[in-house]
Parts: structure tokens; sequence; C-alpha cells
């Protein structure tokens, strides 16, 4: 698994690609990685999901509790690009109701911004 | 198409990634779509790692996946030596439209497991949990 920033707005909304797996062994990586780039963002933060192949409950329960974070701080938390075998999972599980699902990255940060 | 196979880990973490590879390799040999890989992927990772957790009082188990394949579903039977756990019936339903500030961290692994598969039935025998689960090959 790879969480790279990949862009930084002028105001103040980062965009995070993350690659690979997020399973239960890479999970707790995955939440401190993604906490101190959320601790760095101000306005909010865009996962990229282009290149995840994988994500478990574990992953799952990470972006609950950094949704719950964001929202505490004013801010907010969206996935884009989001793989067609990881739509499900979040459809199922309710997620696509709790954290906005954008189709490309331009769309993610249309909404962040307004 | 048409293969059966059967994969013993132990009740340990660092088992999973065996499982793992496991699953990607049947997956590839037998023509499995990659949305299939991914559900069973997912679904035998959260049903191990429940056991490897909560199964037992300590001490290493085995737990062991025999899948079988037709043209059109996947059959795996998930057998362990664990508390009795029925995941139809003993684990609590989350309500996924509950508002983010009400959806507690947690609690999911079960559920989707339930959503994900399309059939899924369970007995206890001779001491031990059986879990049959079947995906069909068409989405």
């Amino acid at each position: 698994m790879n969480v790279n920033v990949v862009n930084v707005t002028g105001n103040g909304v980062m965009v995070v690609a993350i690659e690979g797996r997020v399973d239960g062994s890479t999970a707790p990586r995955f939440q401190r990685v993604l906490g101190t780039v959320a601790d760095a963002g101000t306005k909010g933060l865009v996962l990229d999901l282009e290149n995840l192949t994988y994500i478990s409950s574990a992953a799952l329960r990470v972006l609950l509790g950094l949704t719950k974070s964001q929202a505490r701080k004013g801010g907010m938390l969206t996935v884009c690009s989001v793989p067609e075998s990881l739509r499900k999972v979040l459809e199922v599980s309710g997620f696509d109701q709790i954290i906005p699902v954008h189709d490309s990255q331009a769309e993610a940060l249309a909404a962040c911004s307004r | 198409m048409g293969l059966t196979r059967t994969l013993t880990i132990e009740t340990r973490l660092d088992e999973l990634n065996r499982l793992t590879e496991a699953v990607e390799n049947l997956g590839e040999e037998d023509n499995w779509s990659p949305a299939l890989v991914g559900k069973v992927n997912l679904v035998l990772e959260e049903l191990a790692i429940n056991t490897i957790n909560h199964g037992h009082d300590g001490g290493l188990h085995d737990i062991s996946f025999t899948f079988s394949s037709t043209e059109d579903a996947l059959t795996i039977e998930m057998v362990d030596d664990g508390k009795p756990f029925d995941p139809l019936t003993d684990a609590p339903v989350p309500d996924v439209n509950a508002p983010m500030e009400e959806r507690p961290i947690g609690g999911l692994g079960v559920f989707l497991v339930r959503k994900l598969m399309d059939e899924l039935t369970y007995r206890r025998e001779e001491g031990r949990n059986h879990l049959t689960l079947v995906a069909y090959r068409a989405e």
C-alpha cells in the first residue's frame, strides 16, 4: 500500500492518491499516514482511489474515523475515481451515503471548494 | 473450471497473506472475474480475522477453506474448531443508513460477508463451525 500526496490546492484542499491494498495488515499504517496527512490539511481531503485494488472492513473503519475527525474540524472527506470492484463494497456498507463519491479529482475538488 | 482445492491456515494474523495469495492464484487459474476475486478476498479475510481474534481462548488452531467451482458458482467451505459462531444469527446488524455521527466504528465485517455472498449456510458439527459460502460467477 502506498499513500502519496499528489496536490495541495491554494485553498487548502489536499489530494491524496492511495495505491495497492488496504487490508487488516496494512490498515494500521494507512490510519497513521492518513491521520498525519489530515492533520496537515485544512479545508478538505480528497482521496483518489483509482489505483486502490482492495479494501476490507479494516479500511472502512479508518475512513469512517477520518470522516468524523474531518467533520469535527469543519473539513470534508471525499473520494474519487473509485474502481468498479470497490464500488460494491462502498454501496453495501452504506459508505457511499456517508462519504461523497465523485467520478474525478476535478469534481471532488469542486465539491470541497463550495 | 471445475476445480477443488483445500487450503489450511493457522490462527495467526500473519497467515492472512497466504490466504490472499491462494485466492488470487485460484482466481487466475479458474478464471474468476476481478470482482469475484475481490469479493472472495474480502469475505475470507473478514471471517478469518474473526476466528483468529475471537474464536479461541489461546493456542494455535487450524482453519481450512475448501474451494470448489462449477461453471456457474464458486463454493467455499470454511471449517474451524473455534467457539460456535453463526455469522447469520450471532452478529449484530449495523444500521447502514444511519448518519455518520451515529455510525459506530467497526461491526461491519460480518455484515459485508452476508451482503457480498449469494448464499450462506452454517452448521455446527462435532465441535466445529462449518460455514458454506456460495458466490455466483455472474454479477
